[in-house]
């Protein structure tokens, strides 16, 4: 039997796991188009979005026992199980399905070796099939399918989980690099990347804002779900303050004392994107009504 | 509009949770009205804030005493599917709560109730 307080614990988990490794597959994706790293990392790029895109595969039928449960109120196995298919019969429950079937393909595309440029269009194809999914698993679904509001919330999940998924991926990168020309080059190309990827985030976060509220953001204040969002907001803004140190760093001369202190800062950001997605999983599991 | 209206809405557009915040879908229009009093309704039609999924969403009615009132379970509405609808006996004066639940397509739920009264 799970309670409601294990249901919430496995839906969080659920998502996060998916959302962190989600970033991590187009974060890694988005590191080739850099063209500056040696070709000794592509292995490790490609295997990188194979574990990742195999964590999200996993995480689907782990999302589909919560959904159930969530929309059943059902708490053990046995009345969960007869339950799957009415709810894969319903947006949230199908949508699960190819979500699934395009993490595997990805996961196979990025693990099985072939040559480099197919390997690439086949791992990109796939992930641009899973975001779209993705974005057609949230609210945004409420207007239908290929609907202007799920164009804005594509764009908004790629251009976040590009931001997240490019510190996370380059601060293992940059550490392991010798050479700190190389470190800066690979610096300047996450800064440019981190850049455009915000400012998508902030146009395609306005207009779902404008459509979202209806006009009426004093009707959501005084619950806990805006506490928690306040939490997550001085986390963004943290995260925000040290890319703007990296990128005031990488305006200086690339010498080992500037790139190692690229480094701290890229890790300490890092670190502060998992808690921003593990944040937003949760976000995504609570009610504004609480 | 304040500053913490300002604060929340540059709070959701950074982080884009106003989607989550409305991903909920709720009582928007009630017949029987809710707190309304009036005559005795042939059925109780409630249309959602966004679509519901009919199969497990859905409409109950109690009176005074917490019983339930009618055998009727509620549906969808064909080509309405933000709309549900419950067939009920002929009610007699009195207080009734309509209890209602929906699931919106991105899978979450919600649940309430209101009040209506038959003259």
């Amino acid at each position: 039997m799970l309670s409601e307080g294990q249901l919430l614990a496995l839906h969080v988990l659920a998502n996060g796991v998916a959302d962190v490794a989600f970033s991590l597959s187009l974060g890694a994706l988005a590191a080739f188009t850099w063209k500056t790293l040696p070709a000794a990392y592509d292995r490790k790029l490609f295997l990188l979005i194979g574990l990742a895109a195999l964590l999200i595969a996993a995480a689907q039928p782990v999302q589909l026992v919560v959904l159930t449960a969530g929309m059943t109120g059902a708490a053990s196995v046995a009345e969960l199980t007869p339950q799957f298919r009415d709810v894969l019969s319903t947006h949230a429950g199908w949508i699960l399905l190819p979500q699934a079937l395009a993490a595997a393909l990805a996961a196979t595309a990025a693990l099985i070796p072939s040559p480099r440029r197919l390997r690439l269009t086949l791992v990109a194809v796939s992930l641009l099939a899973l975001s779209v999914f993705r974005s057609a698993s949230g609210h945004a679904a409420s207007d239908g399918n290929y609907s202007l509001r799920e164009l804005a919330q594509w764009i908004h999940l790629v251009a976040t989980a590009v931001w997240a998924g490019g510190v996370l991926v380059s601060a293992r990168l940059l550490a392991s690099l010798r050479d700190t020309r190389l470190q800066h080059a690979n610096g300047e190309r996450l800064s440019l990347q981190s850049t455009t990827a915000i400012v998508l985030i902030v146009l395609s976060g306005t207009w779902n804002t404008w459509v979202g509220v209806d006009g009426d953001i004093q009707g959501t204040l005084h619950t806990r779900w805006v506490l928690l969002l306040g939490i997550k907001l001085s986390f963004v803004l943290a995260a925000l303050a040290l890319g703007a140190t990296n990128r005031r760093t990488l305006q200086q001369q690339p010498t080992e004392q500037t790139m190692r202190r690229l480094s701290v800062t890229l890790r300490a950001e890092a670190a502060l994107m998992l808690v921003i997605l593990l944040l937003s999983a949760w976000l995504a599991s609570v009610s504004p009504a609480a | 509009m304040n500053l913490k209206t300002c604060v929340l809405g540059l709070a959701m557009t950074v982080t884009a949770y106003v989607p989550m915040a409305m991903a909920h879908a709720h009582p928007k229009v009630m017949l029987p009205a809710a707190d309304s009093a009036g005559p005795a309704p042939a059925k109780v039609v409630v249309t959602f804030s966004e679509p519901v999924e009919a199969k497990f969403s859905s409409l109950a009615l109690t009176d005074e005493k917490g019983t339930t009132v009618g055998t009727e379970k509620s549906a969808g509405v064909a080509g309405d599917p933000k709309t549900l609808t419950l067939a009920v006996p002929k009610l007699t004066p009195g207080d009734y709560l309509v209890h209602w639940v929906s699931v919106a397509p991105d899978g979450h739920k919600m649940q309430g109730e209101y009040k209506f009264t038959v003259k």
